[in-house]
């Protein structure tokens, strides 16, 4: 990855941060300015703002520095392009996804089984389904986008 | 297996692991470790070392 694509990168994550986080502090705001009582707590959602916004600023300051010093970059592109430590990431995120999805089932079975009688009837239950499905339908997703995209490049190359 | 034919280039290039690191975009870590045969490259790395020692893959890579 070179310095450029790196800046490019940084502004688009730097945006996207700041609009998740602007719609999610304005929302909150005017729900509790206008008392609009959609969310149950109002607090919760300001609260979670301040999230993407921090986010945000992390890549500002990426950014800013990427413009104003991208020699002083350099290391950091390399770190961050390096085959090898791509690798261990990916791996290392990959077992953390790994993890997070049994977790995610096993407490969804654990819930299901302990607590029968919520079943179709609670949220906590039906946030639990939720991330389960999602997990594995974003898992599916991903694995056949990239080999589309190897079918597809291996095609135009032969 | 211990990357002999690669040091030996680099040395022959008057490289330091940290400049062929620079010119080929990785960490001096990861030549420490090609070179002393505890890391696999990839074939984009090899043919970028190559090139930035002037040598062939099989110079470098192909083992006798």
């Amino acid at each position: 990855m070179n310095t450029e694509k790196l800046i490019r990168e940084s502004k688009r994550l730097m945006i996207t941060f700041f609009v998740i986080g602007g719609v999610l502090l304005a929302g909150g705001v005017s729900l509790r300015l206008f008392d609009i009582n959609i969310v149950s707590n109002i607090r919760a959602v300001i609260g979670l703002s301040f999230i993407p916004l921090s986010m945000g600023m992390i890549y500002l300051v990426k950014y800013f520095n990427l413009k104003k010093n991208p020699q002083k970059m350099k290391s950091i592109v390399v770190y961050e392009s390096d085959e090898r430590l791509v690798a261990i990431k990916n791996e290392a995120d990959s077992k953390a996804f790994n993890i997070l999805k049994t977790a995610i089932f096993l407490s969804y079975m654990g819930y299901t089984l302990l607590y029968p009688e919520d079943i179709f009837e609670t949220v906590g239950w039906w946030i639990l389904l939720g991330l389960l499905l999602i997990s594995f339908v974003v898992h599916g997703f991903i694995l056949s986008s990239a080999l589309k995209k190897e079918n597809a490049s291996r095609e135009i190359e032969e | 297996m211990k990357n002999k034919k690669m040091k030996i280039a680099r040395i022959e290039a008057d490289y330091s692991q940290e400049k062929l690191a620079e010119i080929v975009g990785v960490t001096r870590q990861t030549i420490s470790l090609i070179e002393s045969g505890n890391y696999n490259p990839s074939l984009k790395l090899c043919i970028d070392i190559c090139k930035a020692l002037g040598k062939t893959l099989n110079d470098m890579f192909w083992e006798e």
